[in-house]
């Protein structure tokens, strides 16, 4: 048996024997938590950097879906279809309900915010109860966007809660009202590809029994907020470049008379007016005007799609110019119809304007709802039945989507260079223009407030 | 006595041994572990390296998916559809199911029937045949009658005759179980009244008209008949008074008799100039006029056959250009079918744009619920009630017509 023995204690020796060997063990220790640290952080960090790298991550919290295993982009998560055929394709712009504009590569790529204007928070789509019955047949904008932004990414257009037209900017968080104290807008102001002139409707009711549109002006404004023109009755778009704007007629008013008002079915009352639109002209910066759209083509119109409709009730309540300002496509409603929209008598429609020539043809669709131009001369728009049909210059129509009430579409906007149509809605769907076939989509990140060209371009 | 287990057995109060190598591996682990964990803790996560984009030589394109969700609740008539596809007529229910040839080799470009025994009657290149419910055929009518419009109901049949080097006003009415024929003197268009047993055709002036055929003339006439069988026709619209509401030189391209006979819709203009629907009583009373869109021409106009009320639908399609001349299928461009109603005399669009790019056919339903129009891709079925129950049928070939089961 082995047999340890208890060392004795004896007085301290001044150097302990093996103390040096226990230094230098310490300092090995120490000198390799230190090596380890340091080897372990290298390795940790290369690892990190491996696994983002793989997962192709963008945006932080951004939902992505990452690139696929040959490295390429797969998108926003829940793209569907090719999405790198949207590389280049623009940056869009939208805002979120906190009120935040955001702008973001068209294929999902390159978010960034904007800034954020209290005027955009929970912002919801134009609708014809945000403004008074009897204001809604004076103009409607021609699609459900809530704002506008500019391409410059820091012009937000808008109309306030109140009502007002209005013209913010994220740069600062400034809001400028464009109407005149008491008076209310229908719709955000409309404006120049560049921003440089701003157009704005505004109307005041009264009516003795009824509510009614008593007065119906226009206002022309540069950039700085200058006014260039004051005009009769509403306006309804400005030119891409500034140079023109379609407005009201007011002599196609007094040829058609007023409109009376009554008691609809389904509807609330509405005053009798004279400042609704019965026709339209074309307001030029260099001076004049010119007729482009009188009454009688207004009801010849319409008595395409309603062979029987009297003209008293027949009134302009959208028009658009398209970008070479040579087309407008115009809504036109009967405000006397009565009966189910959806199965009742045809009660709207739509008009594309020659404004060279100044004659109106009729796009019979039931229900028109959303409608643009395309920059390359072609045109799109929804109806009823839950379409969207693209028509492109000299070629048959083409549907883009069938079903679209179920998508909750809110606007048709085409892509800064018109090779793609998006469908905004709770889905954002790209639909190739040339090819309609060729899809692409993806959950909506935000309503969608402008489809911008890619900075440089 | 025993022994507690773990007990030592001796004491050693002896400092251990420093082992350097041992703690410096230890240390160095311990490090390498704590330096992982803080640099996963820390490290900031780089961008990625720009992903290369492949662009595929062609579009992946994802078909377009046609709404079918609401082919079922359509109601479907009652009856399948009759249509012509590669040289057989064939029936077929709206939903694609239960196809069935009815005749081989037959061209058909318009029917009558099928009665409660199945027989039908079918204008095929010209001829007029009788068409057995076990799909054999035989000729009706005389030998030197080429034909170029057959409406009718039951054994009653009108034919009009096919204009090319023939009297353009020798149409017969026919036997269509004995093929007894018996003349008179009206021309193409012409249309039958489904239960009153009148008859409308066209009459003179007959005058050729460019603007139809890509090459040539047709004779087209400028005034409306209405007659019974066993009676002369009489006079409905003439040519002063189609001139006086569709502009001079009109002429008459389409004609469709209300079910009970008492309304006639004329498709009247001419070629370059506005068209428009007239709807005329039988008394001659002026009802309504249909003006259409610039440079659309009725396709098809039909009365729906509903208990209680009537609807009419025009199908009026771009003809401008060198669409005018285009035939049907061939034709790349819109069109719209709109639906009025004599009562109250309103409207609706039942279909627009795409559907009626390159509509070759068209029929209402028997129970005049529904309407349909085909076309080379499909037959698109619109329910009158509510437009926004349309869908696409899986069902190709060019309609003809949509009667109910075994109609009368």
């Amino acid at each position: 048996m082995k047999v340890l023995r208890r060392v004795d204690r004896g007085p301290e020796p001044l150097v302990e024997a093996g103390q040096g060997r226990r230094r230098a063990a310490l300092a090995v220790t120490v000198v390799a938590v230190v090596v380890g640290l340091v080897a372990g952080g290298v390795a940790g960090e290369r690892v990190v950097g491996r696994r983002q790298a793989a997962r192709g991550a963008t945006t932080g919290a951004e939902d992505v879906a990452g690139a696929g295993a040959a490295g390429a982009w797969a998108g926003p998560r829940g793209t569907a279809g090719p999405i790198e055929q949207l590389r280049g394709a623009g940056v869009l712009l939208f805002t979120d309900p906190e009120g935040r504009a955001h702008a973001r590569a068209a294929d999902g790529r390159d978010h960034r915010v904007l800034g954020q204007l209290g005027e955009l928070a929970n912002r919801r789509g134009p609708s014809a109860f945000d403004v008074e019955e009897a204001a809604s047949w004076l103009a409607a904008p021609p699609d459900g966007r809530a704002v506008e932004l500019g391409t410059d990414a820091d012009q937000v257009y808008l109309r306030t809660e109140d009502g007002a037209a209005a013209v913010g900017r994220l740069v600062d968080g400034s809001v400028r009202r464009l109407t005149p104290a008491g008076w209310r807008s229908p719709m955000a102001p409309r404006h120049s590809a560049d921003g440089s002139v701003l157009g704005v409707c505004g109307y005041r009711l009264g009516g003795e029994a009824l509510p009614a549109v008593t007065e119906a002006t226009s206002w022309v404004l540069d950039g700085s907020g200058t006014r260039l023109a004051t005009l009769p009755g509403c306006l309804y778009d400005v030119a891409a470049d500034g140079g023109s704007a379609l407005v009201a007629d007011p002599a196609q008013g007094r040829l058609a008379g007023p409109v009376p008002g009554g008691q609809f079915f389904g509807r609330p009352p509405m005053g009798r007016s004279d400042q609704l639109t019965r026709g339209l002209r074309l307001w030029r910066r260099d001076g004049g005007f010119r007729p482009v759209l009188g009454f009688d083509d207004v009801v010849r119109v319409f008595r395409t799609v309603q062979p029987g409709a009297g003209p008293s009730g027949l009134v302009i309540v959208a028009a658009v110019l398209a970008t070479d300002g040579r087309q407008a496509l115009v809504h036109i409603a009967d405000t006397m119809a009565e009966g189910d929209p959806r199965t009742g008598p045809e009660r709207e429609v739509l008009a594309l304007v020659d404004l060279e020539r100044g004659r109106a043809e009729p796009i019979p669709e039931h229900l028109p709802a959303w409608f643009t131009f395309l920059p390359t001369g072609g045109l799109v728009w929804t109806g009823g039945a839950g379409t969207a049909t693209y028509l492109p210059r000299d070629r048959p129509p083409q549907l883009l989507r069938s079903g679209i009430a179920n998508d909750g579409v809110y606007a048709v906007v085409p892509s800064p260079d018109g090779a793609w149509l998006l469908l905004a809605g709770a889905t954002w769907r790209f639909v190739r223009a040339d090819d309609p076939s060729v899809q692409i989509s993806y959950p909506a990140p935000g309503r969608l407030a402008t489809w911008a060209p890619e900075p440089g371009r | 006595m025993g022994r507690l287990l773990g007990d030592p057995e001796v004491w050693d109060d002896s400092p251990s041994r420093p082992r350097p190598a041992l703690r410096g591996l230890a240390g160095l682990a311990i490090g390498a572990v704590a330096g992982l964990l803080v640099a996963f803790a820390v490290v900031a996560r780089p961008a990625p390296p720009p992903p290369e984009v492949r662009l595929p030589a062609t579009a992946e394109a994802p078909r377009l998916q046609v709404e079918r969700r609401t082919l079922e609740s359509i109601g479907i008539g009652g009856g399948p559809l009759l249509l012509t596809r590669s040289g057989r007529l064939e029936e077929v229910n709206a939903d694609g199911t239960d196809r069935k040839v009815v005749a081989q080799n037959v061209r058909a470009s318009a029917v009558v029937g099928p009665d409660r025994a199945g027989v039908l009657v079918a204008l095929d290149s010209g001829l007029i045949s009788r068409i057995e419910a076990n799909g054999t055929t035989r000729r009706i009518g005389p030998a030197s009658f080429v034909a170029d419009g057959l409406v009718g109901t039951g054994r009653r049949l009108l034919a009009c005759p096919d204009p090319e080097g023939r009297a353009v006003d020798r149409s017969l009415l026919l036997d269509a179980a004995s093929g007894r024929a018996t003349p008179v003197r009206l021309g193409c268009p012409v249309a039958w009244a489904a239960r009153a047993g009148v008859f409308a055709g066209t009459g003179g002036p007959w005058t050729p008209v460019e603007g139809f055929l890509r090459a040539g003339t047709t004779p087209k006439g400028g005034s409306v008949l209405l007659g019974r069988p066993g009676k002369r026709p009489r006079v409905l619209l003439d040519a002063k008074a189609l001139a006086a509401v569709a502009g001079k030189g009109a002429v008459v391209d389409g004609l469709a008799l209300s079910p009970d006979g008492k309304l006639v819709a004329v498709s009247a203009g001419r070629p370059g100039r506005p068209w428009q629907v007239l709807v005329v009583r039988s008394d001659g009373r002026h009802v309504a006029a249909i003006p259409l869109a610039a440079g659309h021409r009725p396709a098809w106009i039909g009365w729906s056959d509903r208990q209680g009320s009537t609807a009419l639908a025009v199908a009026a399609l771009d003809r401008r250009g060198d669409l005018a001349t285009a035939e049907l299928a061939a034709r790349r461009a819109g069109g719209y079918l709109l639906a009025w109603q004599p009562t109250g005399g309103t409207a609706r669009v039942l279909a627009s744009g795409v559907p009626m790019v390159a509509a070759d056919g068209f029929a209402w339903s028997s129970d005049g619920d529904s309407v349909a129009v085909s076309a080379p891709g499909g037959v698109y079925i619109v329910k009158q009630a509510d437009v926004v129950y349309s869908t696409a049928s899986p069902v190709t070939g060019t309609l003809l017509a949509w009667p109910s089961r075994g109609a009368p």
